[in-house]
């Protein structure tokens, strides 16, 4: 890979003594290489080409996928180890973009996420490619970090999408990648309390006469299929129970309720029964709870088991 | 979030609750000073939120357009009041207006029906939290399902029955009650539960022609000022349209 930016201090030096074939360079990197020392430099032809050709030695070296670094140029020597010159200097090379991270490097299908895009080489004019179905609009700039928000149209593919940057010097790695989140479950976190509910309790929650039960609340938790959290706030959940078998305690059909996640993607969920037979039976029964998260059905339904001394939801 | 079998039972058994007056207190809310009000690029809603926590005024918005979401506002207040807070980010909304009761600033329009023909003006010979409970528990559980035994009394049915389900939403931490009301209307019952410590604001959810039904998806939603999310407007911007979709016909009262 060339080094053109060397060149503005090596264009007038001559090695009158030594008849160098190469030349060497002490430079000190600054951040973004491998090393913050390299000892040499090697220069080939460099007085006809005016082209730093390569760099080797030192510890560091170049790696083979270095895209851009800060130097400092503090002498130049020649085969027989004598100062050829000691011009110093201070440079950028601005070469192709890299990649580092992404963060958030998830976001949710349907809505826009605000990205940061971390790297090296950015600087100049960069675009940001996401992939199908991610519409970016790009933010801020500089030479390491890009703000950026990502459209992400609802049926956008689910799943990594790689993502790039490009400016004049080309087009970056791309195997850092930004997952396009589909809501899959709603998944139980941990009790917060539960208590058990009497006849006047049941009463005011609209329980048949003579009625009494359990109440439960409890954290869910929205996450994708890969079971990661949709740390999203204010994606609306509802949800809808369906008695299943067996239905020892009565349970009728279900209506629905919904809510907004908070910036983890959870929310409480307050589960209560209230039976003619309780408290005594050692009945159960069991509801299907589905879930939609921003109107679009959730593939995984919880099983509530309610009996007259506890709520169980999904195994938890 | 709630469901219901008929009992074997009749519902015949009479609660005696101790009565407590819903006096309607001299609140000066809309006077209360505020030294700065400060809301740039907000909706209308998350303005009035704003006001609701940052100077602990419950909220009763009665009516809400859901395109009225989409529009940002803002508001830039000095020594001012929270009765001049409200009228400036009403203003910049065609169709608002606005009162005080029961220490409740509620939020309304012209158009709105009243009577019949609005439940928030239903009577309730009777409200009852039987003890201590949670906010959200008690608006969107307990008022709804007692509501509901007015307007639909259930009628004796033989066998095991019961309700269970599921209230999403609010914190434990929010308690309200004991309560036992008498002859309040529902809209009373929502002022009394959110003025309790003055952290949170009921929003009705469906357009004025249908505030005569109960839907299955409650009427209302409360929203509490110390819940972890601080901007409402995209979660009840998905709300408001699906319940104004449906029969509004998108026309502006």
């Amino acid at each position: 890979m060339l080094v053109n930016d060397l060149k503005p201090f090596l264009s007038n030096e001559v090695d009158t003594d030594c008849n160098s074939a190469n030349f060497y360079y002490d430079v000190t990197t600054g951040a973004g290489w491998l090393s913050n020392f390299v000892s040499v430099a090697t220069v080939d032809n460099l007085l006809n080409k005016g082209q730093v050709k390569g760099i080797s030695g030192g510890s560091a070296g170049i790696s083979a996928d270095w895209t851009s670094f800060r130097y400092s140029l503090n002498h130049i020597t020649d085969e027989c180890d004598e100062i050829v010159t000691s011009k110093r200097g201070n440079g950028t090379d601005n070469v192709k973009p890299k990649i580092t991270s992404i963060s958030p490097p998830r976001g949710l299908i349907g809505v826009t996420t605000s990205v940061s895009i971390s790297g090296s080489g950015f600087g100049g004019n960069p675009t940001v490619n996401a992939g199908t179905g991610i519409t970016v609009t790009r933010g801020t700039f500089n030479d390491t970090q890009i703000q950026a928000s990502f459209a992400v149209a609802s049926n956008a593919p689910a799943g990594n999408h790689n993502v790039t940057v490009t400016t004049a010097q080309g087009t970056s790695n791309s195997d850092k990648v930004f997952y396009v989140q589909v809501p899959y479950s709603a998944t139980f976190i941990s009790q917060i309390s539960a208590t058990t509910l009497s006849q006047a309790q049941c009463s005011t929650l609209g329980g048949p006469p003579g009625s009494a039960g359990y109440q439960r609340w409890v954290t869910l938790e929205l996450r994708d299929s890969a079971s990661q959290a949709i740390q999203r706030s204010g994606v609306t959940v509802a949800d809808q129970l369906t008695p299943s078998t067996p239905n020892d305690l009565g349970i009728g059909s279900g209506t629905t309720g919904s809510t907004g996640t908070d910036s983890a993607g959870r929310w409480p969920d307050h589960f209560y029964v209230c039976s003619t037979v309780c408290p005594g039976s050692t009945g159960q029964s069991n509801v299907n709870q589905s879930w939609t998260a921003n109107g679009t059905g959730l593939g995984h339904v919880n099983v509530v088991i309610y009996k007259c001394n506890s709520i169980t939801v999904d195994g938890h | 979030m709630f469901f219901l079998m008929l009992l074997l039972c009749p519902w015949a058994k009479s609660h005696s609750l101790q009565q407590r007056q819903l006096a309607d207190p001299p609140t000066g809310i809309a006077e209360k000073r505020i030294r700065a009000f400060d809301v740039e690029g907000l909706s209308m809603l998350d303005a009035l939120l704003r006001l609701g926590r940052q100077e602990q005024v419950p909220l009763g918005i009665e009516y809400l357009d859901p395109r009225d979401l989409d529009k940002p506002i803002s508001v830039h207040l000095r020594g001012t009041s929270v009765g001049a807070v409200v009228k400036a980010i009403l203003n910049q909304r065609a169709g608002y207006t606005w009162r005080v009761e029961n220490g409740v600033v509620l939020i309304g329009h012209p158009g709105l029906p009243s009577g019949d023909r609005n439940l928030l003006d239903r009577l309730l010979p009777e409200f009852s939290t039987s003890g201590r409970t949670a906010l959200v528990t008690a608006t969107n559980l307990m008022l709804p399902a007692q509501l509901q035994r007015y307007l639909n009394p259930p009628k004796p049915t033989s066998g095991v029955s019961g309700v269970a389900g599921s209230v999403l939403g609010g914190r434990i931490e929010n308690q309200v009650g004991p309560l036992h009301l008498r002859n309040v209307t529902v809209r009373q019952v929502l002022n009394r539960l959110v003025s309790e410590h003055k952290n949170a604001a009921w929003v009705i959810l469906a357009p004025p022609a249908h505030l005569d039904r109960l839907p299955e998806k409650g009427l209302w939603y409360v929203i509490e000022y110390n819940a972890p999310q601080n901007q409402w407007s995209e979660f009840m911007g998905t709300l408001l349209r699906e319940y104004w979709s449906s029969e509004s016909g998108g026309k502006r009262k």
